[in-house]
């Protein structure tokens, strides 16, 4: 049976290193906050909104890139660690009959 | 981070990006949905690919289960004359014609990626108004490697060669008739 200690996961979860945005030029910054992320968060994005003059095109790979070996992988493994965290069944409190 | 579609909405922001470069950004405008969703893919690719150059024709080939697209623009059909008068000066047959060898080249290095898709450049040459005109007419299956994005970038690709061939073409032809006139003239 696995047991998990939450105090001790919320202090790992508390001293773990931040997740930093991987470097960035500034025409993929500029399709990862006007874009990616709008879309991440459920925004709708138009393009009369973007400015195509602010990226070159191979930003737009290097945004693929990043989506496809930083931000998806970190993803699925949040995702794996929240499921898996999901499954262990609580611990049950002893009774005591008084 | 999960963005539904991410493979469709980029490659149409790819597509909105390369027409604004080009300078098109009427057609940014006219073949394109405003709001970017991944559901609208196909509409705007075909819209892209139906309006790259000036007349477009498609239809569907039964017999062979394949869309088949007919290309014309002035700059397919200048290309060609101007071939034809340099092979004419050069006294080269058509297939000799180093122009005429570069234009399938091209064509070549943009549309051949997937094995379901086919093409034919059709040169004319006539200059009258009831002539045949030059046409790029290219055929395609669908399946999953002919991407209608990549079909769209490849047929912009082309769009902008035989462009930027016929202004050299035509500055070449300038320089050379200058160098007649100050040859005359001296």
């Amino acid at each position: 049976m696995i047991s998990v200690s939450l105090k001790h996961l919320a202090e790992a979860v508390r001293g773990a290193d931040s997740f930093d945005l991987p470097d960035m030029n500034t025409g993929t910054k500029y399709i990862f906050d006007n874009i990616y992320n709008r879309l991440v968060l459920g925004e709708t994005v138009k393009l009369s909104e973007i400015n195509f003059g602010n990226f070159e095109y191979g930003d737009l790979a290097a945004m693929s890139e990043l989506h496809e070996n930083v931000f998806e992988p970190s993803e699925t493994a949040v995702r794996n660690i929240t499921t898996n965290l999901r499954r262990i069944p609580p611990a049950l409190n002893p009774v005591v009959y008084i | 981070m999960e963005v539904e579609g991410y493979y469709e909405i980029i490659s149409t922001i790819e597509i909105a990006k390369e027409l604004y470069d080009m300078g098109r950004q009427d057609l940014i405008q006219s073949c394109f949905s405003d709001e970017i969703f991944y559901d609208y893919y196909y509409e705007n690719m075909l819209e892209v690919i139906g309006s790259v150059f000036t007349h477009s024709y498609n239809n569907y080939d039964d017999e062979y289960d394949c869309e088949v697209y007919i290309f014309m623009d002035e700059v397919i059909s200048d290309y060609y004359n101007m071939a034809y008068e340099y092979g004419k000066k050069h006294k080269l047959p058509h297939d000799s014609n180093p122009y005429v060898t570069a234009a399938g080249n091209a064509v070549r290095h943009w549309l051949s990626y997937c094995y379901s898709l086919d093409w034919s450049l059709l040169g004319y040459t006539k200059k009258k108004s009831t002539a045949r005109q030059s046409k790029l007419i290219v055929r395609f299956g669908i399946c999953d490697c002919c991407g209608f994005d990549r079909l769209a970038y490849g047929l912009l690709q082309v769009y902008k060669w035989f462009a930027n061939e016929c202004a050299k073409f035509k500055n070449t032809i300038e320089i050379q008739n200058k160098e007649k006139e100050m040859m005359i003239a001296a």
